[in-house]
């Protein structure tokens, strides 16, 4: 069965500074969900009493507890929407932290209310406190945190304290408040010991997690710098030596049309032009791909452009090749596609594909080409029934400078061609992908975003016309 | 009468090569190594034709002088041949064809140039 297996690459992701106090916002409310879930085990705890252990005592204790719970989980909820709603400034940091705070210490005396009503300091609810105390650490600053645990802390040891003096709830004999002070002291102790240790190790942990992320993203930040540096190299050096060799290939043209030569001069003069055509095509592949990468290329020159017109163009070029190598070639496209680009890059795009869907393909071979529209992209497919790309080889073909090993048995190539137009296509904020099995054929489909007028109007000619 | 024609290129051995191929074709040719060159020349001789490259000194210089010329009412009607480069496609440059404003030449060719093509258009323009 046929091997086919697919490559895709993403557009790269440019990440935007994103302003802490979001970050933190969008923390505050995974904690929000979590505390739905509180009010829910509580009003369960309430009603598993009243129902099943026939004791509405509990249930009145811990539905009105619930309701507290719901109600500043509310409050909370709605402060954080009015808070992301905003543009976020410096300030909103300092108001976000202190509404988690607020929340948790909230958090910490319904829980400890809870433990109260529900076996006391024996309960073992007091894990979720110390659950509750890790995730504040992650959420506050370590200062903050800490004050948490201090808080904790009293609250648990007044509790541990205090059970025996308060009214009786639901307790059971033998249940720990009926053992002397010191003891239960000592036992408090060793939570309240507990508690510190897990808010200091979750804060060693996350600040040594934040050290490595720094460092990542320095080294992220280096790199692309690199990358600019040495695609600006190329630009350059790619443009220096066209130069001369423009002018070598006009000399040895002018020796020709001088005339004196003998056939074997003639001959030579003529290879040797042909292999210095083949070097400028690399250099101009060259360029054109650290061009591309620089991200210094003109955006006042994107703009809508059809699809179906720069699609007809490109096909042109080759149309003698295709009659010659007898391939049969099906367009699919429909008029009135518009993307945003600039027209030489979709140029490039199309004829490299397309370049490559001829050469690669033997005689006799089919090319189709697809457009379709979706509702925010133009899909296009371009596949051929030529010699296929191993699926090993597929990852790589991207690549710059890479030819499979199919290729290079067929016809020479600079192995940039792929490589630019993944550069393009990302570049236009879209997405490609291939698709290939060696002997039966490629597929490389991309897609692109339409310009504003395609998406907007989906079947009607959009105000200004491509240049052109 | 023969025609001549003005190159205008700051490389000089693009302009020699040229100068050979023309001269070869039957063309006088007058060789201008600058936009300011260029206008010197037109104005002391008579121009037929005008070889334009597009890349000079500055990016911009073969294209105003293209548009001074054709401002020129003693110049205007001088056909001009644009030779372009691959700089264009990748947007590094105004490519002329597709410029938003109307860039009144009568051809683009790109370097380096084939001899046969060169005199084909030539022939076309200058009949």
């Amino acid at each position: 069965m046929t091997q086919a297996q697919t490559t895709t690459s993403r557009t790269p992701h440019v990440p935007h500074r994103a302003s802490r106090a979001a970050v933190m916002i969008a923390r505050v409310s995974w904690l929000v969900k979590l505390r739905w879930a509180l009010v829910v085990c509580l009003a369960a705890a309430g009603g598993v009493s009243w129902f099943a252990l026939e004791s509405q005592d509990a249930a009145w204790r811990t539905w009105p507890l619930a309701a507290l719970v719901a109600a500043y989980n509310l409050a909370t909820w709605s402060a954080l929407r009015w808070l992301g709603g905003r543009p976020l400034a410096g300030a909103e940091e300092h108001t976000i932290a202190r509404l988690t705070n607020a929340q948790i210490a909230m958090d910490l005396i319904v829980l400890t209310a809870a433990m109260y009503m529900t076996g006391g300091a024996a309960n073992p609810l007091v894990v979720v406190m110390v659950f509750l105390l890790a995730i504040s650490a992650s959420l506050l600053p370590a200062r903050d945190a800490y004050r948490q645990v201090i808080l904790a802390a009293v609250l648990y040891t007044g509790l541990t304290v205090a059970e025996p003096m308060l009214a009786a709830t639901v307790g059971q004999p033998g249940s720990i408040r009926e053992w002397p002070l010191g003891i239960r002291i000592f036992r408090a102790s060793t939570v309240v010991a507990v508690m510190f240790l897990v808010v200091y190790f979750t804060n060693a942990i996350l600040a040594r997690l934040r050290r490595i992320n720094n460092r990542l993203t320095d080294a992220n930040r280096q790199l692309a710098a690199l990358d600019l540096t040495k695609s600006r190299f190329l630009r350059i050096s790619s443009h220096q030596l066209r130069g001369p060799l423009v002018a070598i290939y006009s000399l040895l043209s002018a020796i020709r049309e001088a005339g004196g030569l003998t056939d074997t001069q003639s001959q030579l003069m003529r290879k040797i032009q042909a292999r210095e055509q083949d070097v400028m095509k690399q250099l101009d592949e060259m360029m054109l791909l650290s061009t591309v990468k620089e991200s210094a290329v003109e955006t006042t020159r994107t703009g809508p452009v059809e699809l179906r017109k720069v699609l007809d163009e490109a096909l042109g070029a080759y149309s003698d090749e295709v009659r010659q190598k007898d391939i049969e070639l099906t367009v699919d496209a429909e008029n009135g596609i518009w993307v945003s680009a600039w027209q030489d890059a979709l140029e490039i795009v199309f004829e490299h594909l397309i370049s490559n869907a001829v050469k690669y393909t033997r005689p006799g071979g089919s090319v189709a080409i697809k457009v379709r529209k979706s509702p925010a992209t133009a899909e296009i497919e371009i596949s051929d029934t030529g010699i296929g790309i191993s699926p090993d080889q597929q990852e790589r073909v991207f690549r710059e400078f890479y030819r499979g090993t199919n290729a290079q048995q067929i016809a020479g190539g600079t192995g940039l061609g792929l490589s630019i137009v993944k550069a393009i296509v990302e570049r236009l904020a879209g997405q490609i992908a291939l698709e290939s099995a060696p002997g039966e054929g490629t597929t490389v489909s991309f897609s692109l975003p339409l310009s504003d007028a395609s998406r907007n109007a989906p079947d009607a000619q959009p105000e200004k016309t491509a240049p052109r | 009468m023969a025609k001549r024609i003005l190159v205008v290129d700051d490389d000089p051995d693009l302009r020699e090569a040229t100068k050979v191929i023309l001269s070869g074709a039957g063309y006088e040719v007058s060789l201008a190594d600058s936009a300011a060159d260029a206008r010197r020349k037109l104005a002391d001789e008579k121009i037929d034709l005008i070889l334009l490259d597009v890349m000079m000194e500055t990016e911009t210089e073969g294209f105003h002088l293209a548009y001074e010329i054709r401002r020129d009412s003693k110049l205007a009607d001088i056909p001009i041949v644009i030779l372009t480069c691959i700089e264009e496609k990748t947007g590094e440059v105004l490519e002329p064809e597709k410029a938003g404003d109307y860039l009144p030449v009568q051809a683009f060719l790109r370097k380096p140039l084939d001899p046969d093509a060169l005199k084909e258009k030539i022939a076309e323009l200058l009949p």
